[in-house]
C-alpha cells in the first residue's frame, strides 16, 4: 500500500519559480484560501479551495511565519542567518527551494514591492 | 557569543486530501 504522506516533488516549473533578482522586491503572503495553524513548532497548513492539507517543519514554520504580506525573500533571509548556525548560501538556496514548493501548491503568493 | 539554533532543512509535506 502506498504511504498517503508525500513530499512534494523538488522540480518546479519556471512559471513559479522565484526570480533570484527580485530577492529584495518579492513579497510573500499566504494565499487567500490557505489557513495555518503551529503546533508545537511545526505548522499545519489547510487548503480551503482544494481540501488538501500540508504540515511545514519547523524551519518551513519560521519561514512561513514571517509569510505576512511585510517581508520580503531577503528579509527573510536576513532571519535565517542571524537566528540559525547556517550558511548564508545555503539559507539561500533552502529558502528559495520551499518557496517555490509553497507557490507552486498555491499556498503562497509573490508580489513585487 | 550569541548561541545559534541549529538548522534542519525547512520541508513540506503534502498529504491526501481531506478522500479520507
Amino acid at each position: 500500500m502506498a504511504d498517503p504522506q508525500q513530499a512534494t516533488p523538488p522540480s518546479i516549473a519556471s512559471e513559479h519559480a522565484v526570480d533570484r533578482t527580485m530577492l529584495a522586491r518579492s513579497i510573500l503572503r499566504p494565499s487567500p484560501d490557505v489557513q495555518g495553524t503551529s503546533m508545537e513548532g511545526e505548522t499545519v497548513l489547510l487548503d480551503l479551495s482544494t481540501g488538501r492539507y500540508y504540515t511545514l517543519n519547523r524551519l518551513g514554520s519560521v519561514i512561513w511565519e514571517h509569510c505576512t504580506g511585510h517581508s520580503t525573500i531577503s528579509d527573510i533571509h536576513a532571519v535565517l542567518c542571524d537566528r540559525f548556525e547556517v550558511a548564508s548560501e545555503r539559507a539561500l538556496d533552502d529558502l528559495v527551494a520551499l518557496v517555490n514548493q509553497l507557490v507552486q501548491e498555491g499556498l503562497l503568493q509573490q508580489e513585487g514591492r | 557569543t550569541e548561541k545559534k539554533e541549529s538548522y534542519v532543512q525547512p520541508a513540506l509535506v503534502k498529504h491526501e486530501l481531506l478522500d479520507i
